[in-house]
């Protein structure tokens, strides 16, 4: 029952919105007609144009104010400013030409008309088919980039070096295991043993500076490069904590939180590495 | 292979500790598909290549920790910690996918 009467009134309402918008738009046509009749021209620009789309959205919220209560949103101005862009800038402009001109004044023409759907469409469509087509072609010269250096370096005579971070690790350091080091190592906060003592707070830490290029690049060899280079430094960094640990007498890290951050911003890129953790005395 | 984030787990006997295991893994960034997912953000899309990236770098970051801790002989990680870092400052959006635990050995 409710939900009759709510359709009634739905309906009720649409039909008078309707009504409004159709009753402006046609004293906008109309004006627009007396217009070009009359010839009412300023410098050779017929002020129809521009008097009958405000005439017919003035038209449409009197009534709207009148019998809906309610403003339409000036609907009947929107369509006739269309038909009077077809008209005026179209119909009867015989010269016009298909030419960048008249593609570039319609692209504005439609801006102006419609300006979320048309930046809508400018922004993720085209900037999207744009992004798409070079992704693909950063890609391609990624896949291309190695083997012709590597033959350009061939032809030159010279030999082919893979790249390298520039950080300077002792290769011992990969053969240690940071499991087997006098410290033990623990992420929970309550080990196999009983604590004998507890130390504090120790913190081991590293800085190393990375190629600029290994970071937002797309190859594989430089993103294996890049996680080398942090596996090794975050060793150190643990090695390092291993050390300040072991000086205060201490056979195991409890709660340990390892923490990774960039410093430096947009003109440097440092990687910072800190392992921290509480030191004890185990039984 | 358990993983908790627990120190201990529940109902279960820890019998033995192998030490730290960890794993990580890296997503490179295209500057173009993050133009376009930033577009998306801003008209309110869901920016699904870089969720199925980012859970994709998870995951080898979880199977190499856990891999490391089956060389132990473990059956459980616990005190399982995951970050998520991005290295490439403002300008990028290289992120680093952090995964380490405790590996252990335990009986029902």
């Amino acid at each position: 029952m409710i939900l009759t009467e709510y359709r009634k009134k739905r309906v009720k309402d649409i039909s008078i919105a309707t009504f409004c918008i159709v009753t402006g738009a046609l004293f906008g046509i109309i004006s627009l007609f007396l217009c070009y009749l009359l010839n009412l021209a300023i410098f050779g620009f017929n002020i129809g144009l521009i008097l009958s789309p405000i005439i017919a959205g003035y038209v449409e919220t009197f009534f709207a104010r009148k019998i809906y209560k309610k403003t339409t949103g000036a609907v009947s101005a929107f369509i006739l400013f269309l038909v009077t862009v077809f008209y005026g800038f179209i119909f009867i402009n015989t010269g016009l030409g298909f030419n960048i001109i008249t593609v570039g004044s319609a692209a504005i023409i439609l801006q102006a008309a419609l300006p979320t759907f048309v930046n809508y469409f400018l922004i993720v469509v085209i900037l999207g088919i744009l992004s798409y087509i070079l992704g693909i072609f950063k890609k391609l010269i990624n896949h291309l980039f190695i083997p012709l250096k590597k033959l350009y370096l061939k032809l030159v005579g010279k030999k082919y070096v893979e790249e390298q971070g520039i950080m300077d690790y002792n290769e011992e350091i990969s053969k240690i295991d940071i499991n087997k080091l006098e410290v033990s190592f623990f992420s929970t906060t309550r080990p196999n043993r009983k604590i004998e003592k507890v130390h504090g707070i120790y913190e081991g830490k590293i800085l190393i500076k990375s190629q600029k290029k290994l970071f937002n690049n797309e190859s594989i060899e430089k993103k294996d490069i890049l996680l080398k280079n942090i596996r090794k430094a975050r060793k150190q960094a643990l090695i390092n904590l291993n050390d300040s640990a072991k000086k205060d007498g201490c056979n195991a890290i409890l709660d340990l939180t390892i923490e990774f951050d960039t410093l430096g911003g947009l003109t440097e890129d440092n990687i910072h590495i800190v392992a921290h953790g509480t030191g004890v005395k185990l039984k | 292979m358990l993983l908790s984030s627990t120190n201990t787990i529940e109902n279960k006997k820890i019998i033995n500790y192998h030490g730290l295991v960890t794993g990580e893994s890296l997503i490179g960034s295209n500057v173009y598909k993050d133009l376009f997912s930033g577009v998306r953000d801003v008209v309110g899309g869901r920016t699904s290549a870089y969720e199925k990236e980012l859970q994709k770098a998870r995951e080898i970051a979880l199977d190499s920790m856990e891999d490391k801790a089956k060389d132990l002989n473990a059956n459980a990680i616990i005190g399982l910690k995951i970050s998520y870092n991005n290295l490439g400052g403002t300008m990028g959006n290289t992120i680093l996918v952090t995964a380490y635990g405790t590996a252990i050995s335990y009986k029902e």
